[in-house]
């Protein structure tokens, strides 16, 4: 037991010390902090775009000519001509500048619908009263959201979708690159340490299993720093991507306890996959194999964020390799209890603890294998 | 401490289709220097690695009856193929060592300081692996393997990659630690210098033993590379 923390020391030490982990642990965060911020400029420009739209007009066939002016000179938005018969068949010309660009569909869109109210109104005006006339245009003006919990409490809702959307979307994303990064790690010294033969001298030491399991905890140390780094980094300088971090603590428990085991379970399955390769590049690419399966949930956002209880979402939440990232996932949306919770991670422990082993007897046998 | 400290008897070993080892058997006693000679592919680094406990063999048996040592792990071992931490600062790769050895962390960091005197690297204690010569890196794992005082220590070629001042160094080590009474089993092809010090010798030729005794027993008439060309070599002369 004491030599296990003995390497565990030794990997924590080693590893936050390294450059690399530094650099990554400095970089990663200020990147996606920038990245964050490019974004949040972008929608920015987008909305202050939308409010300054200029208005279009809607025109008899004879008035075509004044309407061109208004356009060529920037007045209006588009120009739609409704043609003599637009009341029987619906049939107008709706004339634009050129323009070019990927969202020029979206604009177009936005367009007709402005013009589909205004016709509107202009058809419902003379036969309604005006109140009725603006209920019949839109319906729905001022919504306000509940959500019914099980036991059929009522609550306030007041995320929109998309921020839920991008909280869970951003949490999952953020530890599970953590997990990944961390775990790749273990796996990179593993495959440096069988090739240079520190390993014959470290196993004459210790045996396999605690061996590796201080090099979990000593890794797992050091990416609980990485996310703190992380962390520390958006709370003080990015107050839009605050809505990563803007959740209940409860959550941000359940997050760190799905972190901690997430982070355990790759590392030992990583442990396995850099005794298992050859070499460096055999490694990473039985590696790349956990990472796409630990990331699928993130495929499956749609759908796990839309009904958190699923088959699929408790398929996912139930199998190992997906747990975390799929847990995560639902914990950010609430739509995970905490027995399912707690079981989901002892299951997933369970898992890593026969990865581990798995790792030992392997490491030992690869190891063994190059003796001649 | 009566007795052999390591009694290999019968030890057979397959790898793939390969009979790397077959009923090869000889001990290693309190004191004595076994050198382990043979050809590239003998068998002479498998052999090593089932003693020191890395591997196990097919067949036959393994009997390690080392002095207790309170948590301390008996067996000093230098594998053929050497790296360590390359990034690592030299007296910490071996201050980590000899904690895993057992030692505390200040007997650990005494003795790194001694040995690292004994192999006249103490200037360059807090360089980096990376920043040191290929024969100051294997005096650093010298060092590792003679850390915390083990009973028995296991060198597989020692000697590979040393200028002669460095090779004189490890005869002096090896002489130094016999005389202490450990038991040390040394696998190496320089047979000048294994007949400096061995006290018995072991010839494996093809996974077998060609050759066993003590030094004394070789011909009066014969160097060791005689007769390890007689035994070792297929139609060596005789």
């Amino acid at each position: 037991m004491r030599r296990l923390w003995i390497v565990a020391g030794w990997e924590f030490t080693t590893t936050v010390f390294r450059v690399s982990f530094v650099a990554t642990a400095l970089m990663l965060p200020l990147l996606h902090i920038g990245l964050a911020l490019l974004l949040g400029h972008s929608l920015k420009v987008v909305t202050a775009d939308a409010r300054e739209k200029k208005p279009i007009a809607i025109l008899e066939g004879t008035e075509e000519p004044r309407g061109m002016v208004m356009l060529r000179e920037n007045r209006v938005d588009a120009v739609f001509v409704l043609e003599p018969d637009y009341v029987e068949t619906g049939r107008l010309r709706v004339y634009t500048r050129l323009q070019t660009g990927l969202f020029q569909f979206a604009d177009g869109q936005e367009r007709r619908e402005r013009a589909e109210t205004l016709l509107r109104q202009r058809l419902l005006s003379p036969h309604l009263p005006g109140p009725l006339t603006a209920r019949v245009v839109a319906p729905i003006e001022n919504l306000e959201a509940f959500t019914v919990d099980r036991d059929g409490g009522i609550r306030r809702r007041d995320e929109t979708p998309l921020a839920l959307l991008t909280g869970a979307f951003g949490l999952t994303l953020l530890l599970s690159l953590s997990i990944f990064m961390s775990s790749g790690v273990l796996q990179q010294a593993m495959v440096a340490e069988r090739q240079n033969r520190v390993l014959e001298v470290l196993l004459v030491c210790i045996k396999p299993f605690p061996l590796l399991a201080g090099k979990v905890i000593g890794l797992a140390g050091a990416g609980l720093i990485q996310i703190g780094i992380y962390l520390a980094f958006l709370v003080a300088g990015a107050p839009m991507a605050l809505t990563l971090v803007d959740v209940p603590p409860a959550t941000v428990g359940a997050a760190a306890a799905c972190f901690g085991v997430g982070y355990v379970l790759y590392a030992c399955l990583m442990a396995g996959t850099g005794a298992l390769g050859r070499g460096t590049q055999e490694s990473a690419q039985i590696a790349t194999v956990w990472m796409v399966v630990g990331a699928l949930p993130l495929f499956f956002i749609a759908p796990m964020t839309s009904d958190g209880t699923s088959v699929l979402a408790r398929a996912l939440t139930w199998f190992p390799p997906t747990a975390p990232s799929a847990l995560l996932l639902r914990i950010g949306t609430g739509s995970v209890s905490f027995m399912e919770l707690s079981g989901a991670l002892a299951l997933t422990l369970a898992a890593a603890a026969g990865a581990l082993a798995i790792s030992a007897r392997l490491l030992r046998r690869v190891t063994i294998a190059g003796a001649r | 401490m009566h007795g052999p400290l390591v009694s290999v008897a019968f030890v057979s070993r397959t790898l793939g289709k390969n009979r790397v080892l077959d009923h090869v058997s000889f001990d290693v006693s309190s004191a004595a220097v076994v050198g382990l000679l043979g050809p590239n592919g003998a068998g002479k680094t498998t052999l090593v690695r089932i003693v020191v406990g890395l591997t196990r063999a097919d067949e036959g048996t393994v009997e390690r009856r080392m002095p207790p040592m309170t948590g301390r792990v008996p067996i000093g071992y230098l594998p053929e193929e050497r790296g360590l931490y390359q990034n690592a600062r030299v007296d910490a790769v071996l201050t980590y060592v000899a904690r895993l050895k057992g030692l505390s962390r200040v007997e650990s960091e005494n003795e790194v300081t001694q040995w690292l005197a004994r192999v006249d690297l103490q200037p360059l204690a807090t360089r980096r692996l990376e920043q040191l010569s290929k024969g100051q890196q294997q005096k650093v794992q010298l060092a590792a393997a003679f850390l915390g005082d083990p009973s028995l220590i296991v060198l597989d070629e020692p000697f590979s990659g040393l200028d002669p001042l460095n090779a004189r160094l490890v005869v002096e080590l090896v002489r130094e630690a016999s005389a202490a009474g450990k038991g040390l089993l040394v696998s190496a092809h320089q047979l000048a210098l294994v007949e400096q010090f061995c006290t018995e010798i072991v010839i494996l030729a093809r996974g077998r033993v060609a050759w066993r005794g003590a030094r004394q027993d070789i011909p009066a008439d014969r160097s060791l590379e005689e007769l390890f060309m007689a035994h070792a070599v297929p139609g060596g002369a005789a």
